[in-house]
């Protein structure tokens, strides 16, 4: 994968069911075990069953996101680095059909994975730089 | 033509003209248009919409890389009843991709959002 060592963005909304463990700095897809591709789960309407979430280079739309049903959804953010030997997660390209990021394509993880930045989202509309460790 | 592509056409043929209904047949009259991985889910009109509208956001404002039906889609999504189950086919072919909804209740038309992929792989290494 090119952008080793990038930080990619993932905004969860305000009803999102893993948004708790989102708070905590917990990735969990819709379901660990899922067949969904990584195909299947670009074209939407099937992350419940999926073992995949999204991830986007741009702060912006993982802040889009988070906002999308209204206040009190949270940004995460992580380098993309090669999983450690033994790892619960793993990185995966993506079609990324409707291009949601400027220039480089949006990012699948597949798994769970703990230990991940929480950022707030509140500067992310405008594009500048975000708050870290906020809650 | 495949069963699921004449049973799609045969669901729009029902269908009241729109231009909605213009860029779904456009769409499915690819000659190398897929359904992907070969079957259609569900999806409730509150979920689809939710997902849609900050589709359509994002790419209204932020990657400036227009979704055809996508406007039309959420103005549907927003009349239906939260709770209503949507059948949605994912379809990909290497010109475009995209989905067509459909109601499960009655096999309504909901609507269709179409990407060109050609134009958005051109962008992409631009």
């Amino acid at each position: 994968m090119g952008a080793l060592g990038k930080f990619v963005y993932r905004g969860v909304h305000a009803n999102h069911p893993a948004l708790k463990a989102a708070w905590e700095g917990i990735v969990v897809p819709g379901n660990v075990e899922g067949t969904v591709s990584a195909e299947e789960h670009n074209a939407g309407g099937i992350s419940d069953g999926s073992p995949f979430t999204s991830w986007t280079h741009d702060p912006r739309v993982a802040g889009s996101y988070a906002r999308r049903t209204g206040p009190g959804g949270v940004v995460l953010r992580v380098r993309i680095d090669a999983p450690p030997a033994g790892a619960s997660w793993s990185w995966e390209w993506s079609p990324d059909i409707f291009r949601e990021s400027e220039r480089e394509s949006e990012v699948l993880l597949r798994g769970i994975r703990k230990e991940v930045e929480v950022i707030g989202h509140a500067d992310l509309e405008t594009g500048t730089r975000p708050s870290i460790g906020e809650r | 033509m495949r069963t699921w592509k004449r049973e799609l056409a045969h669901r729009l043929e029902s269908a009241e003209a729109s231009e909605s209904v213009a860029v779904a047949r456009s769409f499915l009259a690819e000659p190398d248009v897929r359904l992907v991985a070969g079957h259609s889910h569900m999806v409730r009109a509150s979920e689809a919409l939710t997902l849609w509208k900050a589709r359509f956001d994002i790419s209204t404002a932020i990657t400036h890389k227009p979704i055809d039906g996508a406007k039309l889609l959420i103005d549907k999504l927003v009349a239906l009843d939260p709770d209503a189950e949507l059948e949605q086919f994912p379809l990909t072919g290497s010109q475009r991709a995209g989905s067509l909804f459909f109601e499960v209740a009655d096999g309504g038309f909901v609507g269709a959002v179409v990407v060109d992929r050609l134009e958005a792989e051109a962008q992409a290494t631009a």
